[in-house]
Parts: C-alpha cells; sequence; structure tokens
C-alpha cells in the first residue's frame, strides 16, 4: 500500500478487528479527537466495529505508541497519522 | 408419547474439558470425583472430543445382557439399576456399545445416567462452557443437521 | 485442612523405595503449594554445591490445593530442580492431565532423588507406587511412550509425564511433556529427570477430592466459567496468543533475525491471523478449562504435510521470525520435533538464531555446521538444526544441543549475540523496545522469564514509555511477582488471572478450597515470601547483582528498524531501574535478600545480608 497522502489517517485492523477489513484510509482536513475517528469509522464499518473499540481489551496504537486507554478521550489525530485498533497483547 | 431426550454433544464445540464429568460427580457424589461420572468424555487424538452418556436406546442390549435381571428401563427411556439385584458382574458394560455404564468399586454397583431426573435439565448441559452439551430429542438433533446443511446451501448459491 | 491430600511420596531412584510422608499442614500454611512447595523442598534439600546431574540433585513435583477441584483451570502441577542450565532454580509449569490425577491418586507431590541403575518409570495409582523396568521405552518420542505406557498397563485414562530422547541425552534443553500437547517447558527439568534415568512418570487415580466448602465454590464456578467465555479471555480462545505477533510487529517489538530487529518482513504470512485461517484445525482445552487455548495445527500440503503440534506465540515467533522464517508449516514441524523428541521451543528457537548470526558472521563454517546452509530465513535448515539438536546429532547437533550459551563458549566467540540471562535463552519480547518487561525477565529468579511476573504489562498498556526505564519500574515487577507467586502455588492458569475482579476473589478461592482464612493481605505477603524463598536458593547457589542483567545487545547496539529505530537500554538508567527494584523487595544493592526481611516473612536468615 502507498504511503497514505499527508491529508489522511492510515487505519490497520488486527486480531477480531480484521472482521471490519484489513485496512482504510479516513480523509482528514485537521486534527481531529480519537472519539471522533472512532465515530466516522462505525459509519463506515458499522456499529459492533464502535462497541468493540470500546471495550476494555482493546489495544489502540497511534504511531508507534501504544494510546493509554485513559487518555483516549483527549487524544488527538492529526493527518498522517496511522492508527491500528487490535486485541490488549499478553501471554506466550 | 413424549419424546425421550438424550444429551447430544456437538463434537466441534466440545473442547475436551472435561467440566462436565467434574460437575456430574458433585451434583450426584457429592464429592469432586470424576471417576464416578454419569457422563465420559473422549479424545481421539489429536483434536476429536466427544462427552457421552445413555442412549436410552430404544432396544436397550444392557438389559437383555443383565444376568440379575437388575435393570429395568423407566418411563422417561432411561435405565434404572437395582441395588439389591446388581452384583457388580459388569456384564452390561461390556455389553453396551457408548461405555453408557460404569461400575462403582466403593457402592459394587452399576451405574448409568440418570439425566438428573427432577431437574429441567441435566447439570452437565446447565455448566458446559462451550455449549456443546444439549438435551433434546433425536428428531430435534436430526432437523437441526438438515436446517444447517441447507442453510450453508443456500448462502452458497446468494 | 481440605484441598491437600496432605501426603507426598518420596521416590529414591538408587534403591527403588518410594514411601509415603505426611505434608506438614505450617508449610501449606505459609508456602500454600505448588511454586511455594517447589521453593520450599529445593532451599531445604539440595545440598550447597550439588552439581544438577548428581543423584543429589532433587527432582519435585508439586501441584497446589486446587488441583484437581472445579476451579478453573485447576488441573496444573509444576516440577522443579537445581537448573542444568542456570544453576540456579529450575521449574515448569504444566497443565493436562497429570495434576489432577496425581492429587486424585491420593498425593499432593513427589520427592525424587537418586539415580536408578538402568530406565526406569514411575506408575502411581490409588495408595500405591512403584518404580517399573523402561528399558522398552528408551529412544522413545514422548507421545509414543503415553501410548506405550498405556498399553503395556492396558489403561487409556492413565496420564503420562515424559522425556523424550533429549532428556536422556542430557541436553540442557531437554523438557518433560504430557498429554501431547503440555510442557514443562524452561530450565532442562527434562534433563535432570534422564540424569535420574526416569523415562516417565505415569498417574492413574480415582480417589474424591476434598474441599472445605463445595457448595459455595461450585456456585463460584459458575459465574468464573462464564467469565472465562468473556472478553478477558478472548485473545486467547480465537487467535490465541499468535495474535500478538502483528501488533508486536507493529510496535516494533518482535524479535528477528536473533533479536537484531524488531519488525519483519514477512508477518502477515506467519501472523496468528494466517495460522487460524490455514492451519488451525481445533482449539482444545486442558482438563478443567473453560477458555481453550490450545491451537492445534495440522499442515496440511507443502514439505512437511502431515506435522502436527500445538503452536502458540513464543514458539512460533523464536522459531519462525527470529530465525527469518515465515513458513508456518516449518514452524509447525519444528514445534513437533521440539515437543515429541523433548526440548524446549523457546530455547530451541534462541539457540537456532544464534547460530544462525555465527553462520552469517562467518563464525561458523559449513563444516561446522556439517553442510547445512544456516542463514536467517532458510527454513529447512531452521527444522533440520532443531532435529540434530534435539538427538546431539553430529557437530551441529552437539554444539547446539545445551544451549546458545554454551555454545558460543564451545565455539569460543559470539557470547555478545548470545540472548540470554542467567545462561538461559530470551522469550519473544524485545529487549530494548519493551523495556520493562526487560527488567522483569532479567531479574526473574528461573532467568529470561516474563512469567513470574508479566512485566511486560506496563510496556503494552501504554502506562510507561517502554523506550526507556527509571527508577520506579521496580515496583511494576514487585507486585507483579508476588501476585504471580500466588497463581503459581495456588496452581492456576495465568490466562484466568483477568476473569478475577480483585485480589479478595483469588483469596477467597483458597480458603474455599482449604479452608483456611486468607485475607488478600495475606494473601500477597504468602507470596512475598514464595519470592523469596525462590531468590534464597539463588543465592545459595551464588546468584549475585551480575546475574540480574539483559545481554550486552541491549545495551551495546541501537536497534535500526522500522518502527523501533535506534532503541537501546542505556545502562546507567537499567542500573538505576534495577537498584529501584532490589529497594522495593528490601533486598541489598547486590539483589540479596535482608536479614530483617527473611525474619519478617519466617524465612531463614541465615544467607541473608545486614
Amino acid at each position: 500500500m502507498d504511503e497514505p497522502l499527508l491529508r489522511e489517517v492510515r487505519i490497520e485492523l488486527f486480531g477480531p478487528f480484521r472482521e471490519f477489513g484489513k485496512e482504510h484510509l479516513l480523509a482528514l482536513e485537521g486534527p481531529v479527537p480519537y472519539p471522533e475517528v472512532v465515530r466516522v469509522l462505525a459509519c463506515e464499518l458499522g456499529p459492533g466495529f464502535a462497541e468493540r473499540a470500546a471495550r476494555k481489551n482493546t489495544t489502540v496504537i497511534v504511531n508507534n505508541r501504544i494510546a493509554n486507554r485513559r487518555s483516549l478521550e483527549a487524544l488527538q489525530i492529526k493527518p498522517g497519522d496511522k492508527v491500528a485498533f487490535a486485541l490488549l497483547l499478553g501471554g506466550g | 408419547m413424549e419424546a425421550k431426550k438424550i444429551i447430544v454433544c456437538d463434537t466441534e464445540k466440545c473442547a475436551g474439558c472435561e467440566l462436565c464429568e467434574y460437575v456430574c460427580s458433585v451434583f450426584h457424589e457429592k464429592t469432586i470425583n470424576w471417576s464416578k461420572s454419569r457422563i465420559r468424555h473422549v479424545r481421539i487424538e489429536p483434536t476429536f472430543d466427544i462427552a457421552i452418556a445413555c442412549r436410552k436406546c430404544e432396544e436397550p442390549v444392557c438389559i437383555k445382557a443383565c444376568p440379575r435381571d437388575a435393570i429395568t428401563i423407566s418411563a422417561d427411556g432411561s435405565m434404572r439399576i437395582d441395588k439389591d439385584r446388581c452384583n457388580g458382574c459388569g456384564w452390561c458394560i461390556e455389553s453396551c456399545n457408548f461405555g453408557a455404564l460404569k461400575l462403582d468399586w466403593e457402592k459394587k454397583v452399576v451405574f448409568a445416567c440418570d439425566f438428573c431426573e427432577g431437574l429441567d435439565q441435566p447439570k452437565c448441559v446447565e455448566f458446559c462452557p462451550y455449549e456443546a452439551l444439549e438435551f433434546t430429542t433425536l428428531d430435534a438433533v436430526g432437523h437441526e443437521a438438515g436446517k444447517k446443511a441447507f442453510k450453508r446451501v443456500i448462502e452458497e448459491l446468494e | 485442612m481440605k484441598g491437600y491430600t496432605g501426603k507426598f511420596l518420596r521416590v529414591d531412584m538408587a534403591t527403588g523405595e518410594v514411601k509415603s510422608e505426611a505434608l506438614s499442614e505450617e508449610v501449606a500454611r505459609q508456602f500454600l503449594g505448588g511454586y511455594g512447595f517447589v521453593a520450599h523442598t529445593l532451599y531445604n534439600e539440595v545440598p550447597e554445591g550439588t552439581d544438577p546431574l548428581a543423584p543429589e540433585n532433587v527432582l519435585c513435583l508439586w501441584t497446589g490445593p486446587v488441583a484437581g477441584t472445579t476451579v478453573p483451570v485447576s488441573s496444573k502441577y509444576i516440577m522443579g530442580a537445581r537448573s542444568p542450565a542456570t544453576g540456579f532454580i529450575g521449574f515448569g509449569i504444566a497443565s493436562g492431565g497429570i495434576g489432577s490425577e496425581l492429587k486424585a491418586a491420593g498425593w499432593d507431590g513427589l520427592v525424587i532423588t537418586g539415580k536408578a541403575d538402568s530406565l526406569q518409570y514411575l506408575y502411581i495409582q490409588n495408595g500405591h507406587a512403584e518404580l517399573r523396568d523402561a528399558a522398552y521405552l528408551k529412544g522413545k518420542t514422548t507421545w509414543d511412550t503415553e501410548e506405550l505406557i498405556r498399553e503395556e498397563l492396558s489403561d487409556d485414562e492413565i496420564r503420562v509425564s515424559s522425556i523424550g530422547p533429549a532428556g536422556e541425552l542430557l541436553t540442557c534443553l531437554a523438557n518433560i511433556t504430557n498429554d501431547r500437547n503440555r510442557q514443562v517447558g524452561r530450565s532442562g527439568m527434562g534433563c535432570v529427570m534422564g540424569s535420574k534415568n526416569l523415562k516417565a512418570i505415569a498417574v492413574r487415580g480415582t480417589g474424591a477430592i476434598e474441599v472445605a466448602n463445595l457448595d459455595e465454590l461450585i456456585e463460584l464456578c459458575r459465574d468464573l466459567y462464564q467469565r472465562c467465555r468473556g472478553p478477558a479471555t478472548e485473545k486467547y480462545r480465537v487467535l490465541g496468543t499468535p495474535a500478538n505477533v502483528l501488533v508486536h510487529n507493529r510496535l516494533g517489538c518482535l524479535p528477528t533475525n536473533n533479536f537484531q530487529r524488531g519488525t519483519f518482513d514477512r508477518a502477515e504470512e506467519c501472523s496468528g491471523e494466517r495460522m487460524l485461517a490455514t492451519m488451525v484445525k481445533k482449539v482444545v482445552a486442558c482438563p478443567s478449562c473453560p477458555i481453550a487455548c490450545d491451537h492445534i495445527n495440522v499442515v496440511k500440503e507443502g514439505p512437511w504435510a502431515g506435522a502436527v503440534s500445538s503452536v502458540d506465540y513464543e514458539s512460533l515467533e523464536l522459531l519462525g521470525p527470529n530465525c527469518g522464517v515465515s513458513d508456518l508449516g516449518a514452524i509447525t514441524k519444528a514445534v513437533e520435533l521440539c515437543d515429541t523428541l523433548g526440548i524446549d521451543t523457546i530455547s530451541a528457537g534462541v539457540t537456532v538464531s544464534w547460530a544462525m548470526e555465527a553462520y552469517e558472521k562467518g563464525y561458523l563454517t559449513k563444516e561446522d555446521t556439517d553442510g547445512l546452509d544456516l542463514r536467517f530465513g532458510n527454513d529447512e535448515a531452521m527444522v533440520e538444526a532443531v532435529r540434530r539438536m534435539c538427538l546431539r546429532e553430529g557437530k551441529l547437533g552437539e554444539l547446539l544441543a545445551d544451549g546458545a550459551a554454551r555454545a558460543a563458549e564451545r565455539l569460543g566467540k559470539g557470547s555478545e549475540f548470545a540472548m540470554v540471562n542467567k545462561k538461559l535463552e530470551w522469550g519473544a519480547y524485545s529487549l530494548r523496545s519493551l523495556q520493562t518487561a526487560t527488567l522483569g525477565f532479567a531479574t526473574s529468579v528461573r532467568g529470561a522469564c516474563y512469567l513470574r511476573s508479566g512485566s511486560y504489562q506496563p510496556d503494552v498498556k501504554g502506562t510507561v514509555d517502554r523506550y526507556t526505564l527509571d527508577r520506579s519500574r521496580g515496583k511494576y515487577v514487585f507486585d507483579g511477582e508476588n501476585l504471580y507467586a500466588i497463581i503459581d502455588s495456588m496452581i492456576i492458569c495465568k490466562f484466568t488471572r483477568g476473569i478475577y475482579k480483585s485480589n479478595d476473589e483469588f483469596a477467597r478461592v483458597i480458603n474455599l478450597v482449604t479452608g483456611f482464612d486468607m485475607t488478600a493481605e495475606e494473601m500477597i505477603r504468602t507470596g512475598e515470601r514464595i519470592h523469596n524463598m525462590a531468590k534464597l536458593f539463588n543465592v545459595k547457589f551464588g546468584a549475585h547483582r551480575a546475574d540480574d542483567y539483559p545481554p550486552p545487545r541491549a545495551f551495546d547496539e541501537k536497534m535500526y528498524d522500522d518502527v523501533s529505530d535506534g532503541a537501546i537500554i542505556d545502562r546507567a538508567l537499567y542500573d538505576e531501574a534495577l537498584s529501584g527494584y532490589y529497594e522495593e523487595r528490601r533486598w541489598s544493592e547486590d539483589g540479596i535478600p535482608t536479614k530483617a526481611l527473611l525474619e519478617e516473612l519466617g524465612l531463614d536468615a541465615t544467607l541473608g545480608v545486614k
């Protein structure tokens, strides 16, 4: 896949989130709060996506950083960012 | 006559956890002892699992086999073992195609599943975490299988 | 007391004598069971300076009080001894049927000493145990051994723990397998078993398991089983732990090419998602488990067609991306070889990846590898190297059989990239991009292990900056270790930890089973005691601060990588974090428990420091 254009956010989906596809691109004019990104994705992918994203066992990765669940509400997503959704890790 | 119900195990859902055996012993023996469970888990490596209990056969071989007429068939189709007649010879165990009978070496008599008589459903069915067990009639099993098969055909056609 | 049978077996392999001994209630209350009992037994019974392969080394098997009960997942057991790999406390915890079966047979554990003249196996039934001739089992795989013993004794329900040929050949990587897919994997317990000429332990028990409050317990369990089907365990049930592959890759912490990199260009091909879609035949459960995490791969086509094994994240990752290999068929085959011939998959993967780096650097030639082109990504060579390691076959097999650290020693070079701590191979967590994890791994009493503390958690939850360390990180390791010591002593499966709402609930389970009246605080204190007991064993065998460091690669090389480029562990920061951990633990700067702490915990303070 080509590098996302500067005015897009690349969404990557892993594990059970693959029910909604593998990757998506969201057009973005400027920074938006994380909850808004989830809302827009839910419009495209269905309400099941929002429900799953809200679960305690979901991990959200923004660029290289694992987002702390407590700071998700306030997190700003900018054009050019990469956001990944997965199950919380652990175990061998 | 009301169709008799047996415990049916979905082998795709059964993961071989054996909790049915634990739970059966808890409710029948008031202790944890899976060797005294009425339902038995069988695994054929590497991935086949089934839990099996008495099938309420229409023509029970165990009844024919018993030399002391200790086994009778009750109204719901389950096997009743007369503890006074049974001497633990185990001939019925050998005759059963499903290994549904067991010997209680402490009480020295044979036992089989009584489907948790008096309760809404057997405890193993209630507790199975995988919902692999169902307390149902053979007719319903057949009907479900047919429905499932045709659902798949329809999905493929769409 | 309930839960426990109150008895254990002492086995003298030399004389064949097997006798029953009483379990002390005081010891049970102080050390709970499982891991606690292993630490207690080994500290008290392994004489100072005992060589791990000497007859005097004690090989013990312990269950916890919940074994054989309806508690999920309670059919666990632990085996421990002085480790031939590390020289420190060695042990491994496995599930499957052995733990509950031994309880049903009437014993809480086994303490085995001595060495038999010829290969034997131990057969345990209700109230009776004996050593039996195992000559016909010599060289047999662990799977065949289980079948053959069941045939010999005409009983399909016997549970068997056995070593493969690797254990008989006394390789430091040798493990113990039971119920086909479960292993006492790490620290070479199979090697100790082989050194005693003990091929297998076979158990058949039909007794009842007594608990203190069965009615309340079964109702709690009903609820616990439901929780085991919910979000807390989702990651284990569907994709299983291989779900970690793509996420770790995304985070730049997927060890690749002997931990040089944190991302792998072919991660999709060997991902959990791909494995589920193409290779998993079924997901099965251990006895008493409502989760079912055991993903059984069956390879249907290609050069590895016919291979069958249970594949989880560590095995997949270290034999896969860590060796540059992406072929799931090859990985499944390599795991099958490890499980049947009897070595630990983690140590196998990291030893082969060491050899691959050594080969690519020219330290090993084709002559050293008996002709194998041991480059990263050569899946055939990886599988073949694994097979030879299990059997000490050829120059290569002999070089690699005892792990990466010893291979480097034998070669005379390459120790700077032997990814070990305490000479035990590192797990599938990238050192420089998960630094709290690294602190936990390196300070682990067993060596290179996260199972003692789950110290990767703050890293992967985003609670801390995973690319650096500070003095406060020790608290995460400390808290994790104390709770995990309890989990490993009850023994319940760590995959159920998420279903418990609080420490009070763990304590409630203990109390319903045993009739004890433990508070959550007392329980954590017991965990602290158990951990210090294990640490004391290590101190007895010469452990110091220097043993609690990650391998040189962590400090000396920056990661070059798509995601974690430039990541490195700052040595001064690591020292701070390590000191912070010791401080939290109330140990000295050298990592030795203080006398004051030991006395408080009711432990022998002889080896403590001021």
